[in-house]
C-alpha cells in the first residue's frame, strides 16, 4: 500500500476521531474519539516514514494517555450513567474501529518497506541526537516527569 | 504532498481548539488539548521528514513526554476539583469569581 | 603588634557585642542574676584584653598600627575598611572606656537587679560598650561614624529604658533628634574630607591636612566641630543632656558622663592636624567650650535635682576639655577627660547611690543629714566633690590647672582676644563649679535629714566599684602634671633625691599619637602663679557654698534669692532656652510641618497622585473586568484573539 493511500486513510480516520471526541455527548465517546485519533496519528507518522514515532506514538497516547483519560473518568463520573466505558453501539463501534486500525498499524510498522518518496527516517540517528545534542533536554525532560508524577500525587491526593 | 499534512495538522488542531472551547466538561477540555498538540507534532514531523532534520522528530517525542506530563497532572487537578467542588463543568467552578 | 596581638585587639572590640547578643537573644529566657554577670564579664575580659595588647605592644604603638579586619567599602578607588588604629591614644581610651564600663555593669547588677527590664538593660549596655569601641578603635571616619551612630542609637534606647512613662520615652526622642542635627553636620564634615583627601583614613588626612586650603579647611573643622556639639553636649545642641537623665543612674554615668559625651573631645583629638589648619576653629571651640562651661556651671548653681546638677556639671566640664582643644592642648584635654571620667562617673553612682537609698528620690531640698546613713557614699561624694572643685591633690586639680595654664599662654591669630576671655570664664566656672558641688554636698549629706523614707546603704557590689574608682580619681592626677606644678613638687623631692626632674606623664605617653605645636616656650613664675589663682578660686568656691548651704535654710541666700529673683529664676528657668527652642525652632517647625502636610500631603499627594491613580486603577479595572469573567471559553477565546494578533504583525502582514 502506497503512502499517500495511508495518509488519506489516517487523515480521514484522525478528522473522524475529531469530530467525534467534539461533538459526543458522552464523555467516553469523546475519549473513544480521541484514541481514533491518536491511533490515526500513528498512521500518519507511519505515512511519513518515520515508524519509531509512530510507534511511541501509539505507546505513549493510545496507550498511556487515552487510558489515564478513561481511568479518570471512572473516577468522577459524576451522574453514575455509564456504568463501563463501552456502552451503546456507537461508542462499541468505536472502539472496535480503534482497535483493528491500531493492529493494522502496527503489522504496517513491522512490515515497512520504506518505499515512501521521503526517505526512511533513521532511528540510530534520533537516539544519537538524544544522548549528544539534545542531552541537556532529555535530562530536563525526566526532572519534568518527575516533577509532575510528584505534583499529580500530591494534588490529588485526599485531604486526611 | 507536504500542503496536504500541513492542511490535516491545521486542521486537527482547530477541532481540538474548539473542543477546548465549546466543551464545559472540563475532562474534555483536556482531550482537547491533547488534540492540539498531537496536531503540533504531525506538523513537526511533517517538516522534519520532508527537510531530512531530525530535531523535529525529537522534538515530537518531547511534545509526547510533556502530553503525558501535562495530562496526569490535569487530570489530577481535575479529580481534586471534583472532590471540592462536585462537578467537572467549567461553567460551576468559578469560585474565584465570587 | 604581632598578628596576636592584632587579633587580640579584635577579640576586645567584638567581646561586648557577643555579650549584648548573648543577652539580647536570651531576653526571655536568661535569669536575671545571669545576665548582668555575663555583660559584667564580657567588659572585663575586654578591658584585660586591652590591657595586655597596651603592655605588650609597648613601644610599638608609638606609630600608629592599623589591623585590618575586612573590606568593607569599595567605591571606585576610594575605599574604608573595617580596620582598626591601634596607638596610645586609642588604647588609653579603649582601657579607660572598659575599665569604667566595666565597674559601671557591676555597680548596675546591684542598681539595677530588681528591674523587669534587666536583661534588655545588659544588653544595651553592652551594645553600647560595644559601639563605644568601634569608635574609638576606627581607623577611619567612616567606621567612626558608625560607631558614632551605634553610641547615639544605645543612648537613645537607654534614656528611654523604663519607656512606658511619656516623659522618659520623651526625653530619648530629644536626645536622638538633637543628636540628628550635630550629625548632619559631621555627615557633612566626612563628605567633604572624602572630597578632598579621597580617603577615609586618619592617618593620611592628618599626614596629608598641610594641603588643605585655609577656607576649606574652616568649613570642614567647623562642620566637624558641630557634630561634636551635639554628641558632646556643648552650646547650641546641649539640651538634651539635661533631660537624658531619664535614664538609669548608671547609664548616665557611663553614657552622659564617662564616656559617649567625651566622643567629641576624642574625634577632634584624632584629627588634630587637620583642626589645626584652621584658627579660626580653633577660636571658635575654645570660645564655645569655656562659654558652655560658664553658661551651664551658672545653671547648675540652682537647680534642684540631683542628677541635673551634674548633668549640667558634665555639659560644663566637657566646656573644659573643648577649650583645651581649642587651645591646641589635647594632652591636657584627654587628661581631663579621663580625670573627668572617673570623678563623674563616681559622682554619678554615687548620686545613684544616694537616689537608691532614697527609693528613686532626687530632689536635694528633701534630702539632707545623710552622712549619718550613707557613711561609704558619703565619704566618696565628698572626696569626689573635692576633686572637682579642683582641690589638691586630686586628679581634676591637675587636669583643670593644666587646661588653665595651656588656654592662658595659648596665642590665637585668628583671633588674640579670645584665649584671655576664655581665661576669665574658665576662672569663673572653676568658681562656680566649686560653688555648686558644696551647695550640693551640704545639701545632700549634712544637717538634718527631710525626707520620710528611710534611707539604707547601698549592697556591696555597688559599693567595692565606687571605691575603685575614688582611688582612680584621687590618686590618677600626678601622671599628669604640668610643669608648674612639677617645679613646686621638685622642691621638697630635692631634699631627698638629687636630680629629680617630674614631667607630664601622660603627656610623654600620648606625644606621639597627637598633634602638637612643638614646645610653646614656658615661664613656670606664670604658671606657678596660675596655679596659686585656681587653687584660691576654687577654695573660695568650695567655702562659700559650704558657708551658704552648711546650715541648710540659710538667711543669706533666702535673702540673695528674694533680692535678685529675677537673676535665679533666670538661673533656676535654665535661661529659657528650652522655651526659646520651643518658640523659636520647634514651634514653626511644627507650623510648616502642617503647612507642608496640608499642601503636599494632603492635597499633592492625596488628592493629586492618589485621587488620580485611584482614578486610572478604577477604570482601567472596568475595562478589564470584562475579560476576567471566570468562563474557561471566553477566556481562551480572549487569549485566541491575542495569538491571532501577534501571528498577524509576525507573518500575517
Amino acid at each position: 500500500m502506497s503512502s499517500a493511500l495511508l495518509f488519506y486513510m489516517s487523515a480521514v480516520l484522525a478528522l473522524s476521531g475529531g469530530f467525534i471526541m467534539l461533538f459526543s455527548k458522552n464523555t467516553v465517546g469523546s475519549a473513544m474519539g480521541l484514541l481514533l485519533a491518536f491511533v490515526a496519528t500513528a498512521g500518519i507518522y507511519l505515512s511519513l516514514s518515520s515508524p519509531f514515532l509512530a510507534l511511541a506514538q501509539i505507546f505513549l497516547y493510545s496507550g498511556a494517555v487515552a487510558v489515564l483519560i478513561v481511568f479518570a473518568i471512572m473516577m468522577i463520573d459524576e451522574q453514575k450513567k455509564y456504568e463501563l466505558p463501552v456502552h451503546g453501539l456507537f461508542t462499541k463501534s468505536l472502539a472496535v474501529i480503534s482497535v483493528l486500525y491500531t493492529i493494522y498499524i502496527l503489522i504496517r510498522i513491522v512490515r515497512f518497506s520504506g518505499s515512501s518518496r521521503v526517505a526512511l527516517s533513521d532511528t540510530s540517528e534520533l537516539g544519537r541526537l538524544m544522548v549528544s545534542d539534545y542531552l541537556l533536554h532529555i535530562e530536563a525532560l525526566s526532572v519534568i516527569l518527575i516533577v509532575s508524577i510528584m505534583s499529580a500525587i500530591l494534588v490529588a491526593k485526599r485531604k486526611s | 504532498m507536504i500542503y496536504q499534512y500541513i492542511v490535516l495538522s491545521l486542521i486537527l488542531f482547530f477541532i481540538g481548539l474548539i473542543t477546548v472551547i465549546v466543551r464545559r466538561n472540563l475532562i474534555v477540555v483536556l482531550m482537547g488539548i491533547e488534540f492540539m498538540l498531537n496536531a503540533a507534532g504531525i506538523m513537526f514531523v511533517t517538516y522534519s521528514r520532508f527537510y531530512n532534520n531530525y530535531s523535529g522528530e525529537f522534538i515530537t517525542l518531547v511534545i509526547m513526554l510533556i502530553a503525558a506530563c501535562e495530562m496526569a497532572i490535569g487530570l489530577s487537578v481535575v479529580v481534586a476539583m471534583f472532590r471540592i467542588f462536585g462537578s467537572v463543568k467549567s461553567n460551576d467552578i468559578r469560585e474565584l469569581r465570587n | 603588634m604581632t598578628d596576636k596581638l592584632s587579633s587580640l585587639l579584635v577579640i576586645a572590640v567584638l567581646l561586648p557585642f557577643a555579650g549584648a547578643l548573648t543577652n539580647g537573644l536570651l531576653v526571655r529566657y536568661m535569669p536575671r542574676k545571669i545576665s548582668g554577670i555575663i555583660a559584667s564579664c564580657t567588659i572585663t575580659f575586654s578591658f584585660l584584653l586591652f590591657a595586655v595588647v597596651y603592655i605588650a605592644a609597648g613601644n610599638a604603638i608609638r606609630i600608629p598600627y592599623v589591623v585590618q579586619v575586612a573590606p568593607w567599602l569599595f567605591l571606585g578607588d576610594f575605599n574604608a575598611g573595617i580596620s582598626f588604629i591601634a596607638d596610645r591614644l586609642s588604647l588609653i581610651m579603649a582601657l579607660m572606656v572598659t575599665g569604667v564600663s566595666a565597674l559601671i555593669h557591676f555597680y548596675s547588677i546591684g542598681y539595677m537587679g530588681g528591674d523587669r527590664g534587666v536583661n534588655r538593660y545588659f544588653s544595651y549596655l553592652n551594645l553600647f560598650v560595644g559601639f563605644m569601641l568601634i569608635l574609638v578603635m576606627a581607623e577611619n571616619i567612616v567606621l567612626m561614624f558608625v560607631g558614632w551612630e551605634g553610641v547615639g542609637l544605645c543612648s537613645y534606647l537607654l534614656i528611654g529604658f523604663w519607656f512606658s512613662e511619656e516623659e522618659k520615652a520623651n526625653a530619648g526622642r530629644k536626645a536622638f533628634i538633637v543628636n540628628r542635627i550635630g550629625d548632619l553636620a559631621f555627615i557633612i564634615g566626612i563628605f567633604l574630607i572624602l572630597g578632598y583627601f579621597n580617603s577615609a583614613s586618619f592617618i593620611s588626612i592628618n599626614a596629608n591636612s598641610y594641603k588643605i586650603p585655609e577656607m576649606t579647611a574652616f568649613a570642614v573643622t567647623l562642620l566637624l566641630f558641630i557634630g561634636a556639639t551635639g554628641k558632646s553636649a556643648q552650646i547650641p545642641l546641649y539640651v538634651w543632656l539635661p533631660d537624658a537623665m531619664a535614664g538609669p543612674t548608671p547609664v548616665s554615668a557611663l553614657i552622659h558622663a564617662a564616656t559617649m559625651v567625651t566622643a567629641g573631645v576624642y574625634m577632634i583629638t584624632r584629627l588634630g592636624s587637620l583642626f589645626m589648619m584652621s584658627d579660626m576653629t580653633l577660636a571658635v571651640i575654645m570660645l564655645t567650650g569655656s562659654f558652655t562651661a560658664l553658661f551651664s556651671a551658672t545653671i547648675a548653681t540652682t537647680q534642684n535635682d540631683i542628677k541635673k546638677i551634674l548633668a549640667y556639671s558634665t555639659i560644663s566640664q566637657l566646656g573644659f576639655m573643648f577649650a583645651a582643644a581649642g587651645a591646641f592642648a589635647f594632652s591636657a584635654a584627654m587628661f581631663h577627660l579621663i580625670t573627668h571620667a572617673f570623678f563623674k562617673a563616681a559622682l554619678f553612682l554615687l548620686a545613684g547611690s544616694v537616689i537608691h537609698a532614697l527609693s528613686g528620690e532626687q530632689d536635694i531640698n528633701r534630702m539632707g543629714g545623710l552622712e549619718r546613713h550613707l557613711p561609704h557614699t558619703s565619704l566618696m561624694f565628698w572626696l569626689a566633690s573635692l576633686t572637682i572643685a579642683g582641690i589638691p591633690p586630686f586628679s581634676a586639680f591637675f587636669s583643670k590647672d593644666e587646661i588653665l595654664y595651656k588656654v592662658f599662654i595659648n596665642e590665637n591669630p585668628a583671633a588674640h582676644f579670645a584665649p584671655k576671655i576664655a581665661y576669665i570664664m574658665l576662672l569663673l566656672t572653676s568658681f562656680m563649679t566649686a560653688f555648686y558641688i558644696a551647695r550640693l554636698y551640704f545639701k545632700v549629706f549634712s544637717g538634718d535629714y527631710k525626707g520620710e523614707k528611710h534611707p539604707h546603704e547601698s549592697p556591696r557590689i555597688m559599693i567595692v566599684p565606687l571605691y575603685i574608682l575614688t582611688i582612680l580619681f584621687a590618686i590618677s592626677g600626678p601622671f599628669g602634671m604640668g610643669g608648674g606644678i612639677a617645679h613646686i613638687m621638685e622642691m621638697p623631692a630635692k631634699i631627698f633625691i638629687k636630680n629629680i626632674h617630674l614631667t607630664n606623664t601622660f603627656q610623654r605617653i600620648l606625644e606621639p599619637s597627637i598633634a602638637s605645636f612643638g614646645s610653646v616656650s614656658s615661664d613656670v613664675s606664670t604658671e606657678i602663679l596660675l596655679i596659686f589663682v585656681s587653687v584660691a578660686v576654687a577654695f573660695a568656691g568650695w567655702f562659700s557654698g559650704r558657708y551658704l548651704y552648711y546650715q541648710q535654710i540659710s538667711p543669706v541666700v533666702e535673702s540673695f534669692n528674694r533680692k535678685f529673683y529675677p537673676l535665679h529664676n533666670l538661673l533656676y528657668k535654665k535661661y529659657y532656652i528650652d522655651e526659646i527652642y520651643e518658640f523659636l525652632i520647634v514651634r514653626p517647625y511644627i507650623y510648616i510641618s502642617k503647612g507642608l502636610y496640608g499642601l503636599i500631603d494632603r492635597f499633592i499627594i492625596e488628592f493629586v497622585f492618589i485621587g488620580l491613580l485611584v482614578k486610572i486603577v478604577y477604570v482601567t479595572g472596568f475595562v478589564l473586568r470584562v475579560f476576567q469573567n471566570g468562563y474557561l471559553y471566553k477566556i481562551i477565546c480572549i487569549g485566541i484573539t491575542g495569538l491571532g494578533i501577534i501571528l498577524y504583525f509576525m507573518v500575517g502582514r
